[in-house]
């Protein structure tokens, strides 16, 4: 697990630290042990499956759950122990959760006015919030006439009017169809950045944290697995559970014999003395990786069982025999003009060990 | 097909006009008709005579006090019990949904014990002196039998979406403004419907006023002293029908409020009901009122066990069983006969609901709009006009039910029958349509899939609805007082009697046989499906439960 920043955003201003949380319902513990520095400025990510403890954690920052150890450092001052109200951090909820019994205009004044603000500024300041969100001829609309993508619109408004310190979003864009998502998703990135507002974005779509992020946080059962920027989580997946989670992926089983690794029967050099004689390993692979071309009898010997077009690229799907005698499947992803594979056609598969990362298993 | 859609409809058509439409319009001639003569001779009497005319100035102001003040109390408790994690809530929860379960009359009769003229708090421990035979304590009394409202709130503020209140904690609303600017616009409608629904239950209550009413007299007692006192059917059936306009308007107002009220509900995991943490003075002044009121509910039941159990509450406090010695004499028929009303009622309550629902939400056929209006109207139709209508109509050709039980079933039954056809149309609604559709691509009949699938799928359902028609047939009075002679007497009229005698030994005796037997008739259909039902109970049905 490599909890520590990536380098590159070393020296800049720390807007939110978890420190050491953990957070546990009945008898299940749901973060452990979580620690975590957003920077000024960028879009955090938190990624994971349903239940990783993504969404209890965002919960614990803006305070509508308390930890049951640790803390929350907002701009250097302990916030941990603080009442939901007074943290001054803008939430956008899964479910949008706006006011039913409130038209646009109030939803988006609602802080303001609890925040005993004069009557002229609220109302410059939701013109702006609205404009914002290019909404800014419905503000008498009721919340109910707006669709889907106007209700988020209503809700990322009402949120940043406030001018929280942070933004919090709860995985906003999931209740959207697709066409939608993509458009609020390049909108929720320009305001992030014509506002220059640190935002923590919660989310269990890959796609979507890789498109939108600075830096992804991906979790599982409760603990970070991984930090860093989308191209590294991809890249570089730290672990087995990141390599599964992040894309397509082939996983093959190998073992350290005499320094190389030893592989569907055949002998790969590995790179450092990093692994322990005999150890075995998991070896990942990308499917677009994987190179494969006819008539090589040197390489890894594949039949061609399935073939599947995707338009910008083909997607095969290749059987090699296992080392227990058995068949293996893997796939392949090739660009689309060099589709010239048909079931039933004997491949070699050409495995490069820089292309793979390689884990023990239970790491 | 033909059967459903013409066959059926016509018959349960056929019924409802026979036994809603045509008493009600058996009332309105009785009360358009002045010693043999058409015109409006009655009504204008009534906006002229002195002593008419303060019934309806009666009636109206206290029943406007009276749901006002049951929808606050009702909010009060409602929030103690489901927005705080104060102590004592359930039990306060438990009180509130008592005097359901207790007739009222009852209730009336321990109110009397302990704060009447020589009552045990009141007279012999406060050393007071009130008249309590007044409108004063009509309108403590209604206020207190809160059950439906408290239910109604309650339901409507467990689906109040949390993350709505969360998120105006995140945008800096204090506890209090999250409540005040969040929650109870929320629930809005639900608390115009609530009050609603209590004007109706107060406007129709004929024993609460006739019993410790004093002179106070409302448009439902005075048509019974009309009809039975005097003998005055004309008048009886004017003062029904200018309480039936009231009624039926005030009901079209409830049934607006109540469409809106059921957008607010969600039932997702993650918007289940939260607490709001209040400050110390509001949620203590909200627990000391849901306090004195549970204390009060309890002690009114208490003390009519022990009024039963004694020679002489307040007097002579030795234990005795000689108050039931009436039941042998003369209970032992009532308590049979309510029995064996309460049991058919809420049989034939249940079952006739599910299909009149099933042909509202399922069968395209003419007279829809008419049958959807039948069956929800009695809901709206107080019980003492639908006594009078029945006692007018079926005494003579072409149906003479007069002394039978078969009158008294029928009121009941046709007074629960709003209740059965809602749960009905709320079940229906909610399943999925294309399972019913499987079914019929399997070759299943439309009776066969009803049997298989609807019937199932409502069974929760139905068996809150027995549950209620029940309880509801059990102490039901208003209605049947009309229509009960020696031959079809029940527990609820013999309480009556006994209290209006002065007779509140006997008359308690006779009211915890009530309860029991409310009680027991809960136990038995719970326990056939006790956890859905419990659940139902609280989460649907009562939220809709028709005016007494």
């Amino acid at each position: 697990m490599d909890s520590q920043d990536s380098g590159q955003r070393r020296g800049r201003l720390i807007n939110l630290e978890l420190r050491n949380i953990c957070k546990r319902f009945d008898d299940q513990e749901v973060v452990r042990d979580l620690s975590l520095a957003v920077y000024k400025g960028e879009l955090c990510c938190l990624l994971g499956p349903s239940g990783c403890g993504k969404t209890t954690t965002l919960k614990m920052v803006a305070g509508l759950l308390e930890p049951d150890a640790g803390a929350v450092i907002l701009d250097g001052r302990d916030i941990t122990h603080l009442p939901p109200q007074r943290r001054n951090v803008g939430l956008v909820f899964q479910s949008y959760a706006l006011f039913p019994h409130m038209n646009v205009h109030d939803n988006v004044a609602y802080g303001l006015r609890r925040r005993k603000l004069p009557k002229g500024e609220i109302e410059t300041r939701v013109a702006e919030g609205l404009g914002l969100v290019r909404l800014g001829e419905y503000g008498k609309r009721r919340i109910h006439e707006l669709s889907g993508g106007q209700q988020q619109r209503v809700a990322l408004a009402r949120a940043l009017v406030i001018e929280p310190e942070l933004l919090l979003l709860d995985e906003p864009l999931s209740n959207l169809d697709a066409r939608l998502r993509a458009d609020m998703r390049r909108e929720i990135r320009r305001i992030q950045r014509a506002l220059n507002i640190t935002a923590i974005h919660v989310t269990h779509d890959q796609e979507e944290a890789m498109s939108i992020a600075d830096r992804i946080v991906v979790m599982n059962q409760g603990v970070i697995e991984q930090i860093g920027s989308p191209r590294e989580i991809y890249e570089e997946p730290a672990t087995q559970f990141v390599a599964d989670f992040i894309g397509e992926v082939n996983f093959l089983k190998g073992r350290v014999a005499g320094g190389e690794l030893l592989l569907l029967g055949k002998r790969y050099p590995l790179p450092a003395d990093r692994w322990p004689e005999g150890a075995a390993l998991i070896c990942s692979i990308r499917p677009e990786r994987v190179r494969m071309e006819k008539d090589r009898p040197s390489l890894l010997l594949a039949v061609v069982s399935d073939v599947t077009y995707f338009g910008s690229m083909v997607r095969y799907h290749v059987a090699v025999e296992a080392d227990d005698g058995g068949s293996l499947e893997l796939n392949v992803e090739l660009p689309s003009p060099q589709a010239v594979f048909a079931p039933g056609d004997e491949v070699g598969l050409d495995l490069r060990v820089e292309d793979m990362q390689l884990f023990q298993p239970g790491e | 097909m033909r059967w459903g859609k013409y066959v059926l409809p016509s018959i349960i058509l056929l019924v409802l006009i026979m036994f809603i439409v045509y008493p009600t319009l058996t009332v309105a001639i009785r009360s358009l008709t002045s010693k043999g003569q058409p015109g409006l001779a009655n009504y204008v009497k009534v906006f002229t005579e002195p002593y008419l005319r303060r019934l309806i100035s009666n009636s109206v102001p206290v029943s406007i006090a009276s749901a006002s003040l049951s929808t606050l109390l009702g909010l009060m408790i409602a929030l103690v019990v489901f927005k705080t994690d104060l102590p004592g809530r359930k039990i306060f929860g438990f009180a509130a949904i008592l005097p359901m379960v207790i007739p009222g009359f009852a209730n009336t009769l321990a109110y009397i014990f302990l704060f009447g003229r020589n009552g045990l708090i009141t007279y012999k421990w406060l050393n007071l002196t009130w008249d309590v035979y007044s409108w004063r304590s009509v309108l403590i009394l209604q206020t207190l039998g809160l059950s439906t409202t408290f239910l109604l709130i309650s339901s409507v503020l467990i689906g109040v979406d949390s993350r709505v209140e969360d998120a105006a904690r995140n945008l800096g609303a204090s506890e209090w403004e999250v409540l005040t600017s969040v929650t109870l616009p929320l629930i809005r409608p639900a608390l115009i419907s609530a009050a609603l629904l209590a004007f109706l239950r107060s406007m129709a209550d004929f024993s609460t006023p006739y019993i410790v009413g004093g002179s106070f007299n409302t448009l439902a007692t005075a048509s019974y002293t009309q009809l039975i006192g005097t003998y005055n059917m004309e008048m009886a059936s004017t003062l029904s029908m200018i309480l039936l306009l009231i009624c039926v308007f005030v009901f079209w107002l409830y049934t607006r409020a109540q469409a809106a009220s059921d957008k607010v509900r969600t039932e997702t995991e993650q918007g289940k009901p939260k607490v709001l943490h209040l400050g110390r003075l509001v949620k203590g002044t909200m627990w000391t009122i849901s306090l004195l009121y549970a204390s009060i509910i309890f002690m009114l039941l208490i003390s009519v066990f022990l009024s039963a159990f004694t020679k002489h509450l307040g007097g002579n406090f030795a234990l005795t069983l000689e108050h039931f010695a009436i039941l042998p004499q003369r209970g032992w028929n009532s308590t049979r006969n309510t029995l064996v009303f309460a049991t058919v009622t809420s049989a034939v309550v249940s079952l006739s609901g599910i299909v009149v629902a099933y042909l509202l939400t399922r069968v395209e056929f003419k007279g829809k709009g008419v049958l959807d209006l039948l069956a929800t109207l009695p809901y709206a139709i107080p019980g003492t006009f639908m006594g009078i209508g029945y006692a007018l109509t079926f005494s003579h050709a072409p149906l003479v039910m007069s002394g039978t039980w078969a009158i008294v079933v029928a009121c009941t039954v046709i007074r629960e029958l709003p209740m059965g056809v809602r749960a009905g149309v709320s079940v229906l609604m909610q399943q999925d349509r294309s399972i019913e559709d499987a079914a019929a691509n399997l070759g299943a009949s439309k009776l066969r899939a009803f049997r298989d699938i609807i019937i199932p799928a409502a069974r929760p359902a139905l068996v809150v609805t027995a549950l209620y028609a029940f309880i509801a047939t059990v102490k039901t009075l208003g209605a049947i007082i009309f229509l009960i002679t020696p031959g079809n007497k029940v527990l609820s009229a013999d309480v009556f009697e006994a209290a209006v005698r002065g007779e509140v030994g006997d008359a308690s005796a006779f009211s915890i046989i009530v309860i029991l037997v409310a009680a027991m008739g809960m136990l038995v259909i719970a326990a056939i499906n006790s956890r859905e039902a419990a659940q139902e109970w609280i989460h649907k049905t009562v939220a809709s439960v028709g005016a007494d």
